[in-house]
């Protein structure tokens, strides 16, 4: 699979939630060769796609450009690799039960 | 510049702000390819996923000729696309560094070809301009 | 007089920009029909290319990245794409323009027709790209394209009434029927010429080209605040020449000849000589400048490694792109298009392709990924979201007023 075919997937719980904006992943360490295993996906309610990441990175400035980028990311949240059920060809479905989270980086 | 480690342990990486269209530089720091694209290990698709299934890792940086798939959708064959082993990466910063030479690259195969066929043909192509030693710069 | 050559990335950059051949044409033309009424365009053009540059040169110290690089990985594919390709033309269209302009240049010292200079000023320009070091080639285009100042030396030897030349600047030429769009649309002109993507394209690679690091970034300041106010003060002393010698006469400018006439009435022959070398020099820079521009743009955005700091070899693609730039210049211009023309086209679609240079710059600048504790101060940040209102403001009105005006008529 590659990541292109995540990006900007539809993503249902019972409901159409939104796209996937981006995929987050986690190195276990900042030593070399560690695998980056694949954390969750970000969800946006009205975005297909987030190259910018102001709603991510807690940068504000400058303000009109990232206040404008926080806006139509609004409510964006992510999911767990967990809550991910099925996986189809533009089609993501979560579980029953999926816990929303903070889109934020650490 | 910071890196984003939240703790001491662990980094996260987000696909497209800090993977995605950036540039990879060889082991001497000059440019080899921009990343197209991320090669994920074996997922199920189409299937009820178990849960604690082990979530996929990251294989390869791609490259190729995407720039129309990925604006209009689609994608370009597997053996158009050339891999750049995860393991071969030693850091990811505002570029991402490898720890292999271009010459053992596929990547690097059409500056290679231009530089065989072409430049390398032209008289002083071989050469840094005139005064000042190979600088071999770090960065791109 | 090392600090003085440490200088000279701005102000190559600077007259390549703002002084090459169609800029130079366009401040005569601007200064026999308007005075120095536009004056003020040219001055909110320079200090919108100070932000500009001094961001982007910041970020290529701090971060190593040169400002095509960043397009792609802040904005996106999409919106890189479209940047590119138009940044890409008005490369084309500039550099054929040079290469025009370095060509006319010499016709007037030779008596050689300007169309035989044609391929031996490629050929030459190509070689320097080829062979001649990079600070080498800047210190050299640089401080010989600032014989220019021979203009501003014409226009105090004109002995002008500055009195009327200030009441010009603030309230305009009394005599003048030209129109109000007509107006409008030079300024936007000028302010294009002033603040074209390639000077940022050129500055910000130049940069990287030179190893500018952290410990740099005042220098790269202080090549901002030499280097392009000083193109500025030559605009205007061009405009000024034009205005004191050939608006009280009516005498329309179209062509390099008559942008030299007031140097050659104030000066005579020295001046003028003097005045010519400049203009080779400028008109030089502005070609290397463009024709390297198409080649950063291109390798930046899809990865190719780059730089005049590498042998060739090793950046193979880069040196074969820019000689088909060359040579597809020179066949336009043995088509018999007229170079100035070309130049002011250009400009104004620079002012349309402005607004997505600008914005991945601004982003950047500011992000501590990029730039850790070096990103942009508040100060900073509030003149630059201005001028991105006035850059936008520049950008949407510059098709329409092509177009009412006829470009110019």
């Amino acid at each position: 699979m590659i990541i292109t075919d995540l990006l900007g997937s539809r993503v249902f719980g019972p409901d159409f939630l939104g796209f996937v904006s981006d995929v987050r992943f986690i190195l276990e360490s900042d030593a070399t060769g560690q695998p980056a295993r694949l954390y969750g996906i970000l969800v946006s309610p009205h975005a297909r796609s987030s190259s910018l990441g102001f709603e991510r990175s807690g940068v504000r400035s400058p303000w009109p450009i990232a206040g404008l980028v926080r806006w139509r990311h609004r409510s964006s949240f992510l999911v767990r690799w967990n809550d991910i059920e099925r996986l189809e060809v533009d089609r993501i479905q979560l579980r029953r039960g999926f816990e929303r989270a903070s889109p934020e980086l650490p | 510049m910071t890196s984003n480690t939240g703790s001491e342990a662990s980094r996260w990486l987000d696909a497209q702000l800090h993977l995605l269209d950036r540039q990879v530089l060889d082991v001497d720091g000059v440019p080899v390819a921009v990343v197209d694209d991320l090669e994920l290990s074996e997922v199920l698709v189409g299937q009820e996923i178990p849960i604690d299934t082990p979530p996929p890792v990251i294989t390869a940086l791609l490259s190729g000729p995407a720039l129309a798939t990925r604006i209009f959708g689609g994608r370009p064959p597997e053996s158009r696309m050339q891999r750049t082993l995860w393991v071969d990466i030693v850091e990811i910063d505002v570029v991402i560094r490898l720890g292999v030479g271009r010459d053992i690259l596929d990547l690097a195969w059409t500056e290679g070809w231009v530089r065989d066929r072409i430049i390398g043909r032209i008289p002083g192509g071989r050469h840094t301009p005139q005064g000042e030693p190979n600088d071999e710069r770090g960065r791109s | 007089m090392k600090k003085v050559l440490g200088l000279a990335l701005g102000i190559l950059t600077a007259i390549g920009g703002f002084l090459d051949i169609g800029d130079l044409v366009t401040n005569a033309v601007v200064g026999s029909r308007f005075g120095l009424s536009l004056g003020w365009a040219v001055v909110v053009g320079v200090i919108g290319i100070c932000i500009f540059a001094q961001m982007s040169g910041r970020v290529a110290a701090v971060s190593g990245r040169a400002t095509f690089e960043l397009i792609r990985e802040r904005l996106g594919l999409r919106v890189g794409v479209l940047n590119l390709g138009a940044s890409f033309m008005i490369n084309l269209m500039t550099l054929t323009a040079e290469i025009g302009g370095v060509a006319l240049a010499l016709q007037l010292v030779s008596s050689v027709s300007y169309l035989l200079w044609v391929p031996f000023a490629a050929f030459a320009l190509w070689l320097v790209i080829w062979r001649v070091k990079f600070s080498i080639m800047e210190n050299v285009a640089g401080l010989v394209g600032l014989f220019l100042i021979g203009f501003a030396v014409g226009l105090f030897l004109l002995g002008p009434d500055w009195g009327e030349l200030g009441r010009q600047a603030v309230h305009g030429v009394s005599t003048s029927n030209e129109k109000v769009s007509t107006y409008w649309f030079y300024a936007v002109a000028l302010f294009g010429a002033a603040m074209t993507p390639y000077e940022v394209f050129f500055f910000s690679s130049g940069a990287v080209e030179e190893g500018w690091s952290v410990k740099d970034v005042a220098r790269s300041r202080a090549n901002v605040l030499v280097g392009f106010p000083l193109g500025g003060l030559l605009s205007l002393a061009i405009a000024g020449c034009a205005a004191v010698v050939l608006l009280p006469q009516l005498i329309s400018v179209t062509a390099l000849s008559q942008v030299m006439l007031p140097v050659a009435v104030a000066g005579g022959k020295v001046l003028l000589a003097f005045i010519i070398l400049g203009i080779v020099a400028a008109t030089a820079g502005a070609a290397l400048e463009t024709t390297l521009s198409a080649g950063y743009t291109i390798a930046q955005f899809l990865g190719w490694s780059w730089g005049k700091f590498r042998p060739p070899a090793q950046a193979a693609r880069f040196h074969l792109l820019m000689i088909i730039c060359l040579i597809v210049g020179v066949g336009t211009l043995m088509t018999g298009v007229d170079p100035i023309q070309v130049t002011e086209m250009s400009v104004v679609f620079s002012a349309l392709a402005l607004p997505l240079t600008y914005l991945p710059i601004l982003i950047v600048a500011n992000d501590p990924e990029y730039m850790g504790e070096h990103v942009n101060g508040q100060a900073l940040n509030g003149i630059a979201l201005i001028y991105l209102v006035i850059i936008l403001a520049a950008a949407i009105a510059a098709i329409p007023l092509l177009i009412i005006t006829g470009a110019g008529q």
